[in-house]
Formats: C-alpha cells, structure tokens, sequence
C-alpha cells in the first residue's frame, strides 16, 4: 500500500508548541514550578540534619540539639507533603488543558485537512495518532513530567548541599555525572529507532484490526476471519518482539546506569577518607555526604529512567505536533457564512489531468447550469464525470480553466467558502455515531427540531424516523440503530436539505440504496435541490431524464448537450443508451 | 468469563516467570537494602576507624553490592517484561477474534471501543504479571531493613514494621477511592476515542455537506469532558501524593529522631545511627512502589472487567454441524422476517433468477435472512440450502456453498489481486476480472493485478470499486451466489455487458440476483416480484414488461 505517513514534527518544534502553551497560563506554570521545587528540596532536608546529629554525638553535645532537629523534620514533612500534593494536583490540570489543547488541535487538523491528505495517509495512521499517541503523551503528563521535574530539583539541591558540607566531597559527587551522561549518550540513539520501529507497528496492528472489524460483513461472507485474525496476531507478535527487544536494550542501560553509582559512591568514600586523614572535615560532614548521594540513587535513575518514558512521550508528541503542522485551511468547513439566493454555474475551458497521468481525464470542458436549474452528466465509466463533478465542487484545482459560481471563481476561494457555496453528495454514505438529531446538526447546527422534520419530510424519511424509538433523539450509527443504505440515503440528503449552499452536486447519492428504492429516493433528491442550482452524475438514465438537461461525456469531452427529450429525438449517443437501458439487453 | 477470571487466567499461565521474576528481584530488593547497612559500616569501621585494608573490603562490599543490584533488577525485569508483553499479546489476539469470528457475538461495542480494549486493556490487564512481584520484592526489603534495624534496636526494628503497616493501611483505603475516578476517566477517553474512529470513518461525506466546523465542535465537547475528568483525578492523586509522603516522612523522621536519642546514649554506635537513617529514607521508595501497586491491580481489574465485557458475549447463535448437498438449490418456505411475510420461493440448481424487490426493505431483510445475518429461529419459516435448513448447517459449510454478496461491500487495503482473490485460492481470477469488465482498471495501471488499493477502495472510484466487489464475488465462484444490487453505481453500457457476463460465467451454477435493473432483469432465466413481503408474480423480463404494468412501471419508471 502505498501511503505517505503524516507529518511528524522536530523536538524543537514541539517543545517551542509546549512553551508557547505554558507562557499563556503564566499562574498556572508559575504555582506548578514553585510548589514542585519546594515539595523536592523538602525531602532533602532530613539528610543534611543528620550531620548535625552526628557530630553532636561524637561531640557529647546535650541532647537537647534532637529537640530543634526534630521540629525541623516534622515541619519539612508537612510542608513538603503539602507542596507535594499541590504540585500534583497543579502538574495534572496543566497537563490536562495541554493535553486537551493538542488533541482538539489533531482532530481540527485532520478535520481541516484536504481530504485527499486523510486517505494517502491512511486511517490507521490518522487514528494511532489521535488515539495511541494522545494516550501516550498523557502518560507522560502523568508520571515523566513531574518525575523530571521533582527529581531534577532533587539532584540539583543535593548537589548544592554536597558542596556546602566540603567543596571537595562536592566535586567527588559530581565525579560521577560524565558516567551517567556516558550511559544516556550511549542508550539514547539505539533505543530512538527502537521505539519508532515499535510505534510504526503500532500503527499497524490498529489498522489491520479496524478495517477487519469495520468490513466484518465482507469479512465474513468470504470466510476471511482467520486471514484476519492472522493479520491481526502477527502485526501484535511484531509489536511484542520490538517491546522486548526495546526491553533488553533499556536493561543494559540500567547497568550502565548502576555503574555511575558506584563510581560516585567509591570517590566520595575514598575523598572522605583522605579528608579524614587530612583530619579536614568532621565525621559528620564526611558521613552525611554518601547517604546524600545513596539519596539520589533513585531520582538520578527517574530521570534516567524517564528519559525513556520522556522519549516515548516526546515522540508522540511530536507525532501529535506534526498532525497540528500539516497543512490546513483557516477555516473549518462550516465556518464560512452562507450564500443566499440561486447562483448560476459556468465552466469553461475546464481540463483536468492526474498527477502523473498522461492524459488529461477533462478537455476543455464548457457548461452553463442557470441560476436554480439542474444538470445530468452521463457517460461510460472512465468518461470523467465524477472528475468534473468534483472540481464543481471545488476540490481540486483543474489545470487550466475555471469554474464559477455566481460571483465567485472557485480558485479564489478557501475549503469553507467552497462548502458554503456547493454541497457534494457522494455515494459513501455515513450514518454518524450519536442521536439523529445530532447526526443532522452537523449539516445545520443551529436548526430547530422542527426545521430537522422537515427536512426528513422532504427526504421521505419521516415515516420511518417517527417509528424509531426516540424518534429524533433515537441513537444511530455505530452503537446505535443500524440503518440501511437506503435510510442512509435518506439520511444524506436531509443534511443536504438542511445546509444552505445555493449549488448542490451529486454524485451516484442514489447507487448504494439499491436501484428499488432509486425510485423514491430520486423524488426526494428533486425535493431537496428544488431552488437550488444543481449536478448530478446521472448512473440511472432516470436521474437524467428528470434534470433540466443532460450532458454526456465521452474521453474527457462534451459530446451532446440538451434536454432529455431533444437528445432521445435526435437518435445519437443519448438516444441509443437510453433505449438499451430501458429494454434491457437482449 | 469474568475480568476475575482472566486474572486469573493471566497468572496461573506465567506462574513460572513470576516465580523466576520475584526471586530476582527480591534478591534486587535485598541488595538494594543492603547499601544503607553497608554505609552505617563503612562510616564505623573505614571512616571512623580508618585503615587501608578496611577501604579496600569497603570497595569490594560496594562493588559486590552493586553487582547483585544491577544483573539481579535486570534479569528479573526482563522475565517479568517478556511474560509480561507477551501475555498481553494473547489477549489482545482473543478480543480481536472475538470480533473477528463468523457469529457475530452479543455485545454492544463500537468498533472504535473494541480497539480500545485491544489495544489498551490488554497492556493493563497483563501488568499484573509484574504488579504482583515488584510488590513482593518491595515486601522483601521491608523485611530485610525491619531485621537490621532490629539487630541494632528492637525497638527501632518495631517502630519501622508498625510504621510501614499504619501507612500501607492507610494508602490501601485512599486508592481504593482513587480506582473510581480512574476508571470513569478510562471511558471519557474510550467514549473520545471512538467519537474519532466514527468521524475519521465518516470524513468524505462530512467535508461533502460541509460538517466539519460542526463535528469538531461536538468532539470538543467529549474533549472537555474528559478533560474534566482528568483534573478531577488529579485532585485525588494530589491528596494520594500528599498524603502518602507526609506518612512517609513522619515515620522517617521518628526513626531519625529514636535513632539519634538512642545514640546520644551510647546504645547505638554512629555507624548503626546512619545506618538507620540511611534506611529509613531508602524504605520510602519499596513502600512507595508498594503503596502504588494496588493501584494498578485497580487499573488491571478494570482494564480485564472491560475485556470481559468482549470476552464473554454470547454468539447470536449456535450454528449445526451439517453440510448442503452439492447441486444448489435454494429454497424459502414461509420466511417472516421484518417485512418479509411468508416469503416462499424456489430456486432450482444452476437457474439465474432475479428478485425484483418493490420495497428495498423486502430485498435487504431478505438478503440478510441469506446470509444467515439473522439468527434462522428468531424467524418463523426456514431457508432450505442444499436441502438442508440454515440452522443445521455449518456456518464455514454454508458460506463455502451459498455466498451472498453484501451491498456495499468493503474494500481492503491490498491490491487490485488480494481483493478479488482475498483467500488466494480462487480459480477463476482472469475470468471474474473479464466478467465485472474490471479488465480496463487493470489495464489503466502498470502493476495490473498488482496496483494498490487503498483502505476501503479510498483510491478507487464508486463504480470501479462495486465492480471490484462484483469480481470478488464472482472468483469465488460458490454453488448458489446471491447478488444485491451489484451494479447500482456503473453506467448503463457497462451495466449491459455486466449482465451478459454475468449469465455467461454463471452457467450451471446457482445465480440470485437482487435487483430492479433491467439489464439484470433481462439476463435473468426468471424474475421474482417481491411485493410487500412476498412474492406476487413470476416469469421472464419481457413477458412480465409487456402483460404486467405495474412492472413496467417499477422497473422502467
């Protein structure tokens, strides 16, 4: 399949989406880094007063110093268990709003994405990241953010608190930093093609088991339920050896890590011991230091082991903030103000080609549809209806040649503006998960329950929906009722009935009802263009015979144009499909 | 099948690396407990009494230590994570195919949901394989500090063990409480996820009537909504983190404080004294981990409750065992389902008969009595295939004989070739491609066959890819094959040819073909009209179209 992935964006463009986000609640950010760092330096309090203990002791000094150590210690671990919980608390709703900021933000990006764009990239690729990669990045505001954070003032007052004991002891202790730069240098460009390997895969599980479950009716009817589920357990198999073999790589990691401990911990007890010697410092200045760096063994190793979880996160957030980086309209479909009144449509000069296609799909293409009035396009599969019907509707640019509506010429126009000039109704229906009413909002979401009967009424739907338990608050789509192709249909064209653009295309609206209900669903189609000027791909000569008039295509080119009745009169192309269809073969 | 059971499932099955997992890291655990006790050494014998000979066994005790510490965390975690990983791996595989199975099964989940429990609940739930050792090893250096500190002071050893169980007590309530909230917030976000699933599915048609700024905004709303949760949740983790520290650090600092006062009257030595802070600043971190444990057996609990909830659905039905009788006869005697009303038909082996439906609800309710969609005893009447009725037969002999086409069918992500022969063992590929006069598409691309498809036809035009459908169908080549509407979206002079082909390649095979086209019609040995439930009239395409108008009507309009 050939795919070209969504955008993914660089650290730096990420961290500066993240700075920029925290710079607009400066309270928030402030109170987060505040109440943080003072929860931390907190818990290193209890180390430094044990050096104070100690040489009382060695010193037979009264007990009594307990006295003022002890109203320090509870005090630190109120405060500290305060500020803690503040820094919890403020961390995880600044996390939230951040979380929630970028995941409006993918879903508005895809939203606003050409449509084309959605489909080269595939679903899988679209869902795993407005799914997995918002999961884990909110992983990651829950636990790697406020590990780093808390952890890093740790290790930073600690170290400060090692120097403020003797200045040698502090540098002993720092010794043992290049070792664990060593181990992070050394893990971290193995492990990032690791972990993008294993969300690629990710990727690929979701789609193998999305397409599977949402055709299950082909599925089954070709018995390709075990094909699928193969697909489905190998995609998962290939996921599970890259988490192990992730795993190992991060296990050696960890030595490396233990091994900078031991480095640390060797040179503090070899320096004490000389400044001892040296008779430099006190036992309790020279005791307190490696249980000060023993202190630090776990939140040195959070953040080392956070990197991890950090660079997961960091390359979902990435991923995330390269969705918010492709290239989208200003504006989302909808957003335009509504045109009023008929607009006519002129085409002219119109050609078309593929990229990469040697030949042009449209020639030079000239039609009019008058203000209000109608035109069917007919002609052989390849003939380039839905092409031009398409670029009618104002996606994608012809090569040469404009279409107009009204005023407007459809080049200088955005994706809304187009929207709220022309509705284009394909043959891929869908029924939106949630009420009916609320399915029916997305085409006008300021209409009344009134306005959204009538349009059912003219989509010839309002007997069935009265039926529905609910009747417009009944749940359909995924979850809900499931209705068929025809109801669909009918559905599609209640939303058409409810916007408001003054030109309206349809392509195939009718095929996937069934040609039983064509019949019916082709009168509701008249009903919801009447006053609006409108194209339809006519597969039904039907569909034809009921336009103002009818234009058949052939290689890219206009052949014949007129009313139904001049074309079957003058015996040529039109005539000839049109008594064959209605005969039948014989 | 309940989320207790698949715990248990889940356990029982890595008893083995659990075992291996906990030793180790108990062993980790041990050693990682053992640093406290041999500083309180070291500052006592090489600091306080130095000599060289005593640095160097402090050397060697620290490189020993850390050597435990380093393979013992990383062969333990390494079993814990394989088991681990590979454990979610089976059941992400089991709820897949629970969606995946020819029956359809009882449950009320969007495929989006689905994905969800798949993808995420099966990681959650197989946690519990690494939740359950680290919280036996974290038990173990609570053990081991309870038993230095004791050795030094009974009293400092007890004040530690009644310490950790005051706080452990504690925490245990609290988190309970926690596991509520998480969970709600689990299913905002499941209920946000599938809101995507559905939009990203629905996107074509949604930018066609300009929907967009709309969906966006409902999904904002599901988006706040969640977001409401999780600051929720964050207010009870913060009362969580308060708390457990500020228990943590009171118990660290009374053991400070009895050690030091001990201490100051010559009971315990200064090695013992920092031994004894040593460990009760390091036991934070065991508790810690023990403390945040049961939260995750919470996570795992809900996270299998909701597997559970895929796991055990029911199948609709229970299909026989029985297999058709070779020919292809088909019969339907007395089928009342939704608007079908004691529909009776025959269709003898090898005829190609149309069904001319007035009501497209009597074609599609009768196409899903076919396919066997509906269970065949929540209807009266049967459906006889081969002979046999539809709820003898096997569900895999069934669809072997009778294939009946979905209207509308879905088109994978592949090739032109994995399409049309999906299982790769269809013989008649060539000709199905020159029957569905798919031969221009694949003539259109160089690959031929071979020319990428993409997830559901996406690159494909409407009619290209109903044809695609049709080819499908037609590779297969099953005794009884029942078409829906197969050429709703190709224009009238492929329609013909397809209709021809269609005869042609089907000949002295079983063909129903559910239709109002003409061509199709035409093509047909016999047309059936179905009218308001049943069948009313019969007979060849140009005699109903000349004696019968209200046909002529229907079908020519």
């Amino acid at each position: 399949m050939t795919t070209t992935s969504l955008r993914t964006a660089t650290g730096r463009e990420a961290a500066r989406w993240v700075a920029a986000r925290c710079r607009e609640v400066p309270w928030l950010t402030s109170a987060t880094v505040l109440t943080t760092v003072a929860g931390a330096a907190l818990q290193v309090l209890p180390v430094l007063l044990l050096g104070r203990v100690v040489d009382g002791v060695v010193a037979d000094e009264p007990s009594s110093v307990l006295g003022t150590v002890g109203a320090l210690l509870v005090a630190a671990a109120l405060l500290g268990a305060a500020a803690t919980a503040a820094s919890t608390y403020l961390v995880g709703r600044l996390g939230a709003d951040l979380l929630a900021r970028l995941r409006e933000g993918a879903v508005r990006a895809v939203l606003a994405m050409p449509g084309a764009r959605v489909e080269q990239a595939g679903r899988g690729d679209v869902l795993s990241r407005v799914g997995d990669d918002v999961a884990v990045v909110s992983q990651g505001i829950r636990s790697a953010v406020p590990t780093v954070f808390s952890a890093g003032v740790l290790v930073v007052i600690a170290t400060a608190g090692m120097f403020g004991l003797d200045w040698r002891l502090g540098l002993a202790g720092a010794g043992a930093l290049p070792a664990y730069v060593f181990a992070l240098r050394w893990y971290l460009p193995r492990s990032a093609p690791l972990y993008r390997a294993q969300r690629a895969a990710q990727a690929d599980r979701a789609q193998a088991l999305i397409s599977g479950l949402d055709g299950i009716g082909t599925v089954r009817a070709y018995r390709l339920e075990d094909a699928f589920r193969e697909r489905v357990t190998r995609e998962s198999w290939r996921v599970r050896d890259l988490g192990i073999e992730v795993f190992r790589l991060f296990g050696r990691f960890v030595g490396r890590e233990n091994r900078a401990e031991f480095i640390g911990l060797v040179l503090i007890i070899v320096v004490g011991y000389a400044l001892l010697e040296a008779g430099a410092a006190s036992l309790g200045e020279v005791a307190a230091a490696p249980l000060l760096f023993h202190r630090l063994f776990n939140p040195l190793g959070s953040i080392m082991f956070t990197f991890d979880e950090a660079q997961k996160s960091g390359a979902s957030l990435t991923r995330l903030v390269g969705v918010l980086g492709e290239s989208t309209a200003a504006r989302l479909a909808g957003e335009a103000a509504a045109v009023d009144g008929a607009h006519p449509v002129r085409i002219e000069g119109l050609t078309y080609r593929y990229p990469g296609a040697e030949e042009p799909v449209l020639r030079d293409v000239d039609l009019t549809i008058p203000a209000g009035g109608s035109l069917a396009l007919v002609g052989a599969t390849g003939a380039g209806k839905t092409t031009l019907a398409a670029l009618v509707a104002g996606l994608g640019t012809p090569e040469s040649g404009s279409v107009r509506i009204g005023p407007f010429d459809l080049a200088d126009v955005d994706d809304a503006q187009a929207r709220a000039l022309v509705s284009i109704l394909t043959q891929e229906t869908h029924v939106f998960s949630g009420t009916l009413a609320a399915d029916l909002r997305l085409a006008a979401p300021d209409a009344s329950d009134a306005d959204l009967r009538d349009a059912l009424r003219v989509a010839g739907a309002d007997g069935w929906v009265d039926a529905l338990p609910g009747g417009l608050d009944a749940p359909v789509g995924e979850g809900g009722e499931r209705l068929d192709g025809m109801k669909a249909a009918q559905i599609a064209l209640a939303r058409l009935a409810l916007g408001r653009a003054p030109v309206v295309v349809l392509d195939e609206s009718t095929a996937e009802a069934g040609s039983q209900g064509a019949a019916e669903l082709e009168r509701a189609v008249l009903a919801a263009c009447r006053g609006r000027t409108a194209l339809f791909v006519a597969h039904r000569l039907s569909q034809a015979m009921a336009a103002d008039r009818v234009a058949v295509l052939d290689a890219g080119r206009v052949v014949e144009e007129g009313t139904h009745e001049d074309l079957v009169a003058r015996g040529g192309r039109y005539a000839a499909l049109w008594h064959a269809w209605r005969e039948g073969s014989r | 099948m309940t989320g207790a059971a698949i715990l248990r499932t889940a356990l029982r099955r890595n008893a083995g690396a659990m075992a291996a997992g906990t030793a180790l890291m108990g062993l980790y655990q041990a050693a990682e407990t053992a640093f406290p006790i041999a500083l309180g050494l070291i500052v006592e014998h090489t600091l306080r009494d130095r000599s060289p000979g005593a640095l160097a066994v402090a050397v060697a005790a620290l490189a020993a230590i850390i050597t435990t510490v380093s393979f013992s965390w990383r062969f333990g975690m390494r079993v814990l994570q394989k088991a681990n990983t590979t454990e979610a791996h089976r059941w992400r595989v089991r709820v897949a195919a629970c969606g995946l199975r020819p029956v359809a099964r009882d449950v009320d989940l969007k495929s989006g949901e689905i994905l969800t429990i798949a993808a995420e609940d099966a990681d959650q739930t197989a946690d519990i394989i690494e939740v359950v050792p680290l919280l036996i090893s974290s038990l173990v250096a609570v053990l081991v500090a309870a038993v230095a500190l004791g050795l030094a002071d009974v009293r400092l050893g007890l004040l530690v063990i009644a310490g950790t169980a005051a706080i452990l007590t504690v925490l245990s309530v609290m988190s309970r409480r926690i596991g509520a909230s998480t969970r709600e917030h689990q299913t905002r976000v499941a209920r946000a996820g599938a809101k995507v699933a559905d939009l990203i599915t629905g996107l074509r048609p949604l930018r066609g009537f300009g929907g967009n700024h709309a969906a966006f905004r409902s999904y904002r709303a599901v988006s706040a909504e969640a977001r409401h949760q999780a600051v929720t949740v964050a207010k009870a983790n913060g009362v969580y983190a308060g708390t457990a520290l500020a228990l943590n650090a009171t118990l660290a600092a009374a053991v400070t404080l009895t050690a030091g006062w001990l201490a100051f009257q010559g009971r315990v030595t200064i090695g013992e004294l920092v031994m004894a802070v040593g460990l009760a600043q390091f036991i934070m971190e065991p508790l810690k981990l023990f403390s945040e444990m049961p939260k995750y057996v919470m996570i795992a609990r809900a996270s299998a409750d909701r597997m559970a909830l895929v796991l055990a659905a029911p199948p609709v039905r229970t299909p026989g065992s029985g297999r058709p009788d070779p020919g292809g006869d088909l019969v339907v005697d007395g089928v009342s389902h939704g608007s079908l009303d004691g529909l009776t038909f025959r269709v003898a082996p090898g005829e190609f008969v149309a069904v001319a439906a007035y009501r497209p609800r009597d074609a599609a309710d009768l196409a899903s009595v076919l396919a066997a969609a509906v269970p065949p005893d929540a209807y009266p009447g049967t459906v006889r295939v081969g002979g046999r009725p539809l709820a003898d037969l096997s569900v895999e002999a069934l669809r072997e004989h009778l294939l009946v086409n979905p209207s509308g069918a879905e088109i994978f992500a592949g090739t032109l070739r994995t399409n049309i022969d999906p299982s790769g063992t269809a013989t008649r590929v060539p000709e199905a491609v020159e029957a569905s006069l798919l031969t221009d598409v694949v003539a259109l691309h160089r690959a031929g066959l071979d020319h990428p498809v993409h997830d559901r036809g996406a690159n494909l035009s409407g009619g290209q890819r109903q044809r695609l459908s049709l080819a499908r169908a037609l590779a297969a080549d099953p005794a009884v094959l029942v078409l829906h509407d197969p050429t709703t979206a190709v224009d009238a002079v492929t329609e013909q040819l397809i209709a021809r082909n269609l005869a042609t390649l089907r000949r002295g095979r079983t063909t129903v073909v559910l239709t109002t086209s003409p061509p199709l019609l035409s093509a047909a040995d016999r047309v059936l009209i179905l009218d308001t439930g049943t069948i009313t009239t019969e007979g060849p395409h140009h005699h109903l179209l000349t004696e019968n108008p209200p046909y002529r009507t229907a079908v020519t309009r």
